[in-house]
């Protein structure tokens, strides 16, 4: 396993995809945070009052592409250029292989994590320190190495049961936007208000409409399902962070470190049985 | 004899289609095994089986007599290295980065025996060139200098001169022979290309629809290729009939011609054939080729 580790921590710091994707994830995400700062400073400078927690974490769904791609590329390269078989002919052990993946892939997705995280110093140096404070970001940061994990948990596992290099590059990168849709509507979705109401311009006067029950409104168990996929899945997660609506940053981390276990231990059984060319 | 490698009834089975079915065989040690058989005849099956690639869904094998169901299997494999089907190698990364790569793999300390390995196979001036760039008979020998990191004494080559130029051709078979008696690395070569094999190995393992058909020395085969004597005469079965009752081996080419494979008295032979009223029209001497000896085994439905 150590040599496993030693021979992919050495690929992956000449692997040009990591430095790559490093590279264009903070730039883009700095060049989000310059954005969101002029964009906070026009509305505040209009007299509009907003947080800056809202904006703060806007980057968060990125992650899970760029970790689908770098992934997809860096495991799949072992298959397309067959140097698995290196590793399995000389012995290592299945198990191991795929330990030594996830590990450095993992690592890989911190390094990335790391630069979204960076590219925020502008953004809080220019505003001020949001109003969650450090504990709350911290608290934040915690929920996103769990969600990272996930993220790179099933990535591994997609990758180390396909051959096909660009397939698993599509394959990830389907699995990731059909995650965020999945996230982004159960928050959705569980965002709806209990009760609807508002006003009515009624003969040419504002009437007060007497709030109703709302149809799409989630309740008993419907709603605690619904609650618990959006805090177990990665996605809804994201989603929260992205809104600074993550009430719960503890839970969902021990859900996602529940969640990580399972898929890498599926994974590796997978990886375990595979007939391998 | 000892031998490195045995297997045993080995199977295996994709869903309906049986790759392997109940193949036996014996590599000994030292030697230059030329596996011998036609496209699917489950050469780079048997290869990905011993390699730890895939499991077998029947039978068993024993790599340097260790069962392939035994923990220490993992230990008998750090002591062979495999070149199957294509070159296991990084691509984007120069040859020395890809020897540098596997000692790592294998945890070896020291790259001091890099220089050598390229040496070894010919790529010590490939400097700054990745492997994308290189011939695919570099790529070759490249996958073949990946494999001999570890210094085994077992080298499995799944068609190692697919695809080459006859430099090339020349060039590996320069480096099999050199491995085999320089290193007395044990090599286990797959190939459907006969005449090169017939180059090179000393024994043979000659499969078929998944099977071991036959399993011989080079001595044994060259024996079985002896020069023979083709006669045509002018009825084949007194012929047959004759050489039963002299035992001696023959094998009917048509209703006037067969191959004989022993020294014959001409004399002899013609009397015994005058006495079945057959008479003898020609004689001349032949060679069987390992190819026509490979027809003869497998037969001539496809091409080997």
């Amino acid at each position: 396993m150590r040599k496993l580790l030693s021979a992919n921590f050495a690929r992956l710091w000449k692997s040009k995809t990591f430095w790559f994707l490093l590279t264009a994830l903070f730039a883009l995400c700095l060049a989000l945070s310059l954005d969101k700062i002029w964009q906070v400073r026009s509305l505040l400078a209009a007299g509009y009052a907003r947080a800056i927690d809202k904006s703060l974490f806007s980057e968060a769904p990125y992650i899970g592409a760029f970790q689908a791609v770098f992934i997809s590329f860096f495991l799949g390269t072992e298959y397309s250029d067959g140097t698995i078989r290196n590793k399995l002919v000389v012995g290592h052990q299945r198990g191991h292989i795929f330990l030594s993946n996830f590990v450095v892939c993992l690592a890989a997705s911190y390094v990335f994590l790391a630069a979204w995280w960076v590219s925020m110093i502008p953004y809080v140096t220019a505003l001020g320190m949001p109003e969650m404070g450090a504990g709350g970001m911290a608290l934040y940061a915690l929920a996103a190495v769990g969600f990272t994990a996930v993220f790179t948990a099933l990535y591994t596992a997609m990758a180390s049961s396909c051959s096909n290099k660009a397939l698993t590059v599509i394959l990830t990168l389907v699995v990731w936007l059909g995650l965020v849709i999945a996230g982004s509507g159960l928050v959705d979705r569980l965002n709806e208000p209990e009760m609807r109401g508002g006003m009515a311009y009624i003969d040419g006067a504002f009437v007060e409409i007497e709030p109703t029950p709302n149809p799409l409104y989630l309740t008993g168990t419907v709603r605690t399902v619904c609650e618990f996929l959006r805090d177990l899945m990665p996605t809804g997660q994201v989603i929260l962070m992205n809104d600074a609506d993550l009430t719960h940053p503890l839970p969902c981390t021990a859900l996602s470190v529940v969640l990580c276990v399972c898929v890498t231990a599926a994974g590796a059984a997978a990886f375990r049985r595979r007939d391998i060319k | 004899m000892d031998y490195i490698l045995t297997t045993e009834n080995l199977g295996k089975q994709y869903r309906g289609f049986k790759a392997l079915n109940g193949l036996s065989m014996h590599v000994p040690k030292g030697a230059v095994y030329g596996f011998v058989g036609r496209n699917g005849a489950g050469k780079t099956t048997l290869i990905r089986l011993i390699c730890g690639l895939q499991e077998p869904t029947a039978g068993s094998f024993r790599l340097y007599g260790v069962k392939n169901t035994s923990r220490a299997i993992v230990k008998a494999r750090r002591r062979m290295g495999a070149v199957v089907e294509t070159p296991s190698i990084y691509l984007d990364m120069t040859a020395e980065d890809n020897l540098k790569q596997q000692y790592r793999v294998l945890g070896l300390p020291s790259y001091d025996g890099i220089p050598e390995l390229l040496k070894l196979v010919g790529l010590e001036n490939t400097g700054k060139k990745k492997a994308k760039n290189f011939s695919l008979g570099m790529k070759q020998r490249l996958g073949i200098a990946v494999a001999l990191a570890g210094d085994p004494d077992f080298l499995v080559l799944d068609e190692p001169v697919n695809g080459l130029d006859p430099q090339g051709i020349i060039e590996m078979r320069e480096l099999i022979l050199k491995l085999n008696r320089e290193k007395q690395i044990t090599v286990l070569i797959s190939s459907h290309i006969l005449d090169e094999l017939s180059r090179l190995a000393t024994h043979y393992g000659i499969i078929d629809g998944g099977r071991m058909v036959k399993e011989l020395s080079a001595e044994e085969l060259e024996a079985a290729c002896r020069k023979c004597m083709r006669v045509e005469v002018t009825k084949a079965s007194a012929l047959a009939r004759v050489l039963d009752g002299m035992g001696i081996g023959y094998k009917i080419l048509s209703a006037t011609k067969a191959d004989v494979f022993a020294k014959v008295n001409i004399s002899q032979l013609t009397l015994a054939l005058a006495k079945e009223g057959c008479e003898v029209l020609s004689i001349e001497e032949h060679d069987e080729s390992l190819e026509s000896y490979f027809v003869s085994l497998v037969g001539g439905g496809s091409h080997a």
